[in-house]
């Protein structure tokens, strides 16, 4: 009897220590600081209610994949960049997040876009044969992301199946996620279920949910992004000549070696430099024939649907390592083809950077962006927001 | 000298034993019973304090396994270790 009074007590405190917790979670969920936006956190890009509190007028989606979390503590990064600025660009990705992906939370966080642009950083190394890897969409998936996307309205019947259909194939690699997604659709989409299934669907989105605020206001604290006073309320352009010509001085200073990489960069794949030589010359259709063609027709498909104007930045491949893999040029203007003709078909802008593979410190290794490569495309994306 | 037939007395042995902490059957390190013990008279001579201390017992078990479900990696996907290609 004893015990059972000490459960019940515990439990009553137990109860209001996490509404607690929840309120006070929920009221610190809109940081009203651009510091969360320009953050390259993995957890903050599957993260829905962390992305669509923190959206406002001045913020667009710039989606993208690793090179957000390289060159951070550079003066180069849009974090930098745009620290004294009112422009929000709310970076969303990191390694292995590609069209599929962006196309998803797109469409989850969509109704919390104020201003109807979004970005698409191109990395050609999403092209590969296989396109994105199911291991790699598996880790990267976001149930509750993948929730928002299927209760959005305004997606087509089409669109909407061609997202869960390319799902449910890459979930094969994380069959339990799959499984209960499938059962959720059912549920959502068809009203099927008994009482009990809809009822257990429920409070798991409901535990997702919560979970998702706790982990990021755990990590953010952790990261030390705390409630701010919203944007800069003077909009000071970047200098963007000054940053070119600081990049370059850099460069010329540090960037000294035959593929014009960062010295800690080039210094880790110097011994392996003689294996890569003529490693790739075989790639004569190399990034032209990939499933990743179709997933960014639906991102675009998606952009059209919900009234969003997208931009592409086509980011090239480093020009001087590839001659040296002997990647076929032939093959990367093929690419870079293929890229122009689908955004032609769905009259996008891209940002065209394919005429920068030989420019020296635009990456910082094979394939991120370095000094001169953050600051062109920085400037870029300023403009595309910029303009009515 | 009268030999002394007292049980109690110790034999050279045995005082030595003793006094280096060696005993013919190891002490066991925790004492549950004596432990137990002790609660029970913490019980009788404190019911509130025990009561307290039950709850608080409860309670951090609780909140060991709430902080558990909200901050571990529950996922079950593969491991996928994103390296430079």
């Amino acid at each position: 009897m004893k015990n059972i009074k000490a459960f019940l007590t515990a439990l009553l405190l137990f109860i209001v220590t996490v509404t607690g917790c929840h309120f006070l979670i929920s009221g610190r969920e809109n940081l009203n600081n651009p510091q969360f936006s320009t953050w390259s956190e993995d957890d903050k890009s599957r993260n829905r209610s962390g992305l669509m509190a923190n959206l406002n007028e001045c913020s667009i989606p710039v989606f993208g994949s690793s090179e957000f979390q390289h060159g951070t503590d550079t003066p180069y990064h849009p974090a930098q960049v745009f620290a004294d600025t009112s422009f929000n660009p709310m970076l969303i990705g990191a390694g292995y997040y590609q069209s599929l992906s962006h196309a998803i939370t797109l469409a989850a966080i969509e109704p919390a876009l104020q201003e109807r642009k979004a970005v698409l950083f191109l990395s050609p190394q999403w092209f590969r044969k296989t396109g994105v890897v199911d291991q790699a969409f598996s880790s990267r998936f976001s149930e509750t992301l993948y929730d928002g996307m299927l209760e959005n309205e305004k997606l087509s019947s089409e669109t909407r199946d061609y997202i869960r259909e390319r799902a449910h194939q890459l979930l094969s690699a994380d069959t339990k996620t799959r499984d209960r997604i499938l059962q959720h659709e059912e549920i959502l989409l068809e009203d099927q279920g008994s009482f009990a299934e809809k009822f257990f669907d429920s409070a798991w989105y409901a535990f997702l949910e919560e979970k998702d605020r706790f982990s990021l206001t755990v990590k953010e604290l952790q990261s030390g992004i705390r409630t701010g006073e919203g944007v800069a309320q003077e909009n000071t352009e970047p200098d963007w000549e000054a940053l070119l010509d600081q990049a370059q001085a850099e460069g010329d200073r540090e960037n000294q070696n035959q593929f014009y990489m960062d010295p800690d960069k080039y210094q880790k794949l110097e011994p392996y430099l003689p294996q890569k030589k003529g490693m790739n010359s075989d790639a004569v259709t190399g990034y032209q024939n990939s499933p990743e063609y179709d997933d960014l027709r639906c991102f675009l498909q998606v952009c059209r649907e919900l009234e969003i104007e997208p931009m592409l930045v086509l980011i090239p491949v480093n020009g001087y390592y590839y001659d040296y893999t002997g990647f076929p040029k032939e093959a990367r203007q093929g690419y870079y083809e293929k890229i122009r003709k689908a955004a032609e078909e769905y009259h996008v802008r891209v940002e065209d950077f394919a005429d920068q593979e030989y420019t020296k410190y635009f990456f910082e290794d094979r394939v991120h962006l370095g000094k001169k490569g953050w600051v062109m495309v920085n400037e870029s994306i300023y403009r595309f927001y910029c303009e009515d | 000298m009268k030999a002394s037939t007292d049980s109690t007395v110790k034999t050279k042995t045995e005082q030595q034993n003793s006094a280096s902490g060696k005993s013919a059957a190891a002490k066991p390190v925790l004492n549950w019973k004596g432990w137990l013990e002790t609660m029970n008279d913490l019980e009788q001579k404190h019911p509130r304090l025990a009561f307290w201390g039950r709850t608080a017992g409860f309670y951090l078990l609780m909140m060991v396994l709430f902080l558990y479900f909200m901050l571990a990696n529950l996922s079950t996907a593969p491991k996928f270790v994103y390296t430079q290609f």
